[in-house]
């Protein structure tokens, strides 16, 4: 026992007790401070987001908007546990900053398979990716091949949409009643379901479509928001014309796509109430900075500031219409009446008139530039409590996933989305514009290139290992 | 701690060290570089540096694993211990040496950026930060394989353990992942090197992840000050 004791008293006042102890209780002293101190600056979440297209800051409409959401929200992210991608994460934890009523929420499918069912109708497996916005009963689930978007043939990331969709689908579980849009059909309209953009566009302005025709229905439905009539082939009856125009006295909304060519009597009659004219013509730009690919017909017009357009205008966004008509401005007298062109090619454009032109230019019946390309029209209606409001485009293409795709059309997303806000005369509606990435490329020649890899990949290194074979040699005949 | 410093850099230049270190660098970087720049016509470094935080998990420890198990080896270290130098004078001499060694490195690396703006109009921003990032992880690496040169005499296996130990932060990274449970993977990647890098690739300035790094070197400065220190008193 006291052999024991002694060992102990030997071992607590030895040296190695007291330095080890000491140097023991100094390193997680250290360690614990360093610790304490990167925790707390952790805590403040301080970041700068220096990256060139600013892909990581929310946009000023969606701050904006996070304010006023007052309803509880809740968003799911589906990731494996640990894999979330920490932008998403900074992203997520931004939207909580700026609304308290927002709850964030990770969760691993393959752990909680129950709780991603009740996400998918069909039973099937929530992607990883997946993100679930949720208020209520309503929900809304945006993939994450739809929050971006991608060059499919160079795999290349050309925009981020997920601050768009977030936003809208915040928007959309929040909303209590979703508006509705009618598509006119029965004269060879394109279908706006057909194309993507308008699609997603309407999903994240919460409009929900509905295709109604004029024949069968005794007038528009009741619960249209917005009658909206796309490349109509062939122009409405008398009978048409009459249930439309009673419905827009009413304080109706119309939006209008038209083609060129296309000959529309009654449809006319219609727009020319609100002093708008179309032109049989087909638009022709000849300013190459006002054409995109360098091609006549692919106008890329100047946006007038208005209302409408304001949130556009200063974004200078690419907003291309391939194909267009132009509509003029006509001048009877009409009490109350708001018109506004939207859209203006340049002096050096004009309207062809004749088709059969081999070298078309400005000449016969043609109508000189600047030409008007989109129009928006409000007017006093029967219903005091709301007024008349029209928006009419050129052209119709502009929707297409074509013009949006190959034409770099981008912007036309925007002007969409704002023309059915204006409509709607919807202030809740958030536009938040797609982030793009910047896809600068080196531009090298072959030769260059070829020269500077023979730089990079054997003179600088050969460079580095004779440096020190040479003094290797010389340090070693010392 | 300034003599120290200096007799290590010209060790470092007067041997074949720095230059094996530099020119195995840069055979990887410029291969990095070429497929990952100059072929594809990327403009931005970050992919390129991040590939090459792999390439110093291998080529790091060549940097540091003479400092100190040489010294103890040649039994130079009793003479460094009576100097008038202070201990932690000694690890931090030792410990920015090798880090001036990886700054040469990378100031040279600097050309693939001014290819760049030859060629294509990068973000200046952008590759401060990419740069920043980069030597902040490589200073880590350094930290922590000049704790592994003190904890042996020969340099062959201050190397491995300093490739192991680095090695392990990147295992940590994908254990961690693998468990399913979130306070793990939170803890992990919060102390994760390579997580708190992507940031700085992806154009995010975090003034704790500097911080962090910072510490991290600091931490393994400290415990080498530590080992030696035990071993001054131990052996005595």
């Amino acid at each position: 026992m006291d052999k024991i004791k002694a060992f102990f008293k030997k071992f607590f006042t030895s040296k190695q007790f007291r330095y080890g102890s000491n140097a023991f209780v100094m390193t997680i002293a250290f360690i614990g401070i360093l610790f304490i101190i990167n925790l707390f600056v952790s805590n403040q979440g301080w970041k700068l987001d220096i990256s060139k297209d600013k892909k990581f800051t929310l946009s000023q409409e969606t701050k904006d908007y996070l304010k006023t959401v007052k309803k509880e929200v809740k968003i799911i992210a589906f990731y494996d546990i640990g894999k979330e991608p920490q932008d998403v994460k900074d992203t997520l934890n931004d939207y909580k900053k700026y609304c308290s009523a927002l709850k964030v929420e990770y969760a691993d499918p393959d752990q909680n398979p129950a709780l991603a069912k009740k996400y998918s109708k069909d039973g099937a497996a929530i992607d990883k990716g997946t993100m679930v916005v949720e208020s209520g009963e309503k929900f809304r689930k945006l993939k994450q091949y739809d929050m971006y978007d991608m060059d499919y043939q160079t795999g290349e990331l050309k925009a981020s949409k997920v601050e768009q969709k977030l936003t809208g689908a915040i928007s959309y579980v929040t909303s209590e009643k979703d508006p509705v849009i009618y598509m006119l059909g029965g004269h060879g309209e394109m279908g706006l379901e057909s194309s993507t953009v308008v699609k997603t566009a309407l999903e994240d302005v919460n409009y929900t479509i509905k295709n109604f025709d004029l024949v069968s229905a005794a007038s528009v439905p009741a619960d249209a928001d917005i009658v909206s009539i796309v490349a109509p082939k062939k122009d409405l009856s008398a009978d048409e014309k009459a249930k439309l125009d009673q419905y827009l006295d009413k304080g109706g909304r119309m939006m209008v796509f038209l083609e060129p060519f296309v000959e529309l009597p009654n449809l006319s009659e219609t727009l020319k109430k609100f002093n708008i004219g179309i032109d049989n013509d087909i638009a022709i730009e000849t300013d190459a900075g006002k054409v995109v690919f360098n091609y006549p017909l692919n106008l890329k017009p100047e946006i007038v500031s208005s209302d409408l357009t304001s949130s556009i205008a200063s974004k200078n966004l690419n907003i291309v219409f391939p194909e267009a008509r132009s509509l003029k401005e006509l001048k009877n007298k009409q009490d109350g009446l708001k018109l506004q062109s939207l859209a203006k090619t340049s002096d050096k454009s004009w309207g062809e008139t004749n088709l059969k032109d081999q070298s078309p230019k400005l000449d016969g019946n043609d109508i000189p530039g600047p030409l008007d390309l989109a129009f928006s029209a409000e007017k006093n209606s029967s219903n005091a409590d709301q007024k008349t409001r029209v928006v009419v485009f050129g052209d119709s293409t502009f929707l297409t996933d074509e013009a949006f795709e190959k034409l770099g059309a981008v912007g036309n997303y925007d002007l969409f989305v704002n023309s059915l806000s204006w409509l709607g005369e919807r202030k809740d509606a958030v536009v938040v514009s797609s982030k793009f990435l910047s896809n600068d490329r080196l531009e090298i020649s072959t030769i260059t290139q070829v020269a500077l890899v023979l730089v990079v990949v054997a003179l600088i290194p050969i460079l580095a290992i004779v440096a020190g074979v040479v003094i290797w040699v010389r340090r070693r005949h010392l | 701690m300034l003599a120290i410093f200096k007799r290590e850099i010209r060790s470092y230049f007067l041997s074949p060290v720095a230059y094996v270190f530099i020119g195995a660098f840069f055979i990887l970087a410029g291969m990095f570089f070429m497929t990952g720049n100059i072929l594809s016509g990327y403009p931005n470094i970050n992919g390129t540096l991040s590939t090459m935080q792999l390439v110093l998990t291998f080529i790091t420890p060549i940097l540091t694993m003479k400092l100190l198990a040489d010294e103890r080896k040649t039994r130079t270290d009793q003479l460094l211990l009576t100097s008038p130098v202070s201990l932690t004078g000694i690890v931090m001499g030792k410990f920015l040496a090798a880090l001036f060694v990886f700054f040469v490195t990378v100031l040279i690396s600097l050309i693939y950026v001014v290819i760049l703006f030859i060629f294509g109009s990068p973000s200046v921003a952008e590759l401060i930060n990419n740069y920043l990032g980069f030597f902040l992880v490589g200073m880590s690496f350094i930290a922590i394989s000049i704790f592994a040169s003190s904890v042996t005499d020969s340099q062959i296996i201050a190397a491995i353990v300093g490739f192991a130990s680095i090695l392990s932060l990147w295992i940590i990274d994908w254990v961690g992942g693998a468990f399913s449970n979130r306070i793990i993977s939170d803890i992990v990647g919060w102390l994760s090197i390579m997580k708190r890098s992507e940031d700085f690739a992806n154009g995010i300035l975090k003034p704790a992840s500097i911080l962090y790094y910072i510490s991290f070197s600091a931490v393994f400065i400290f415990l080498t000050i530590r080992v030696i220190d035990k071993r001054r008193w131990s052996e005595g």
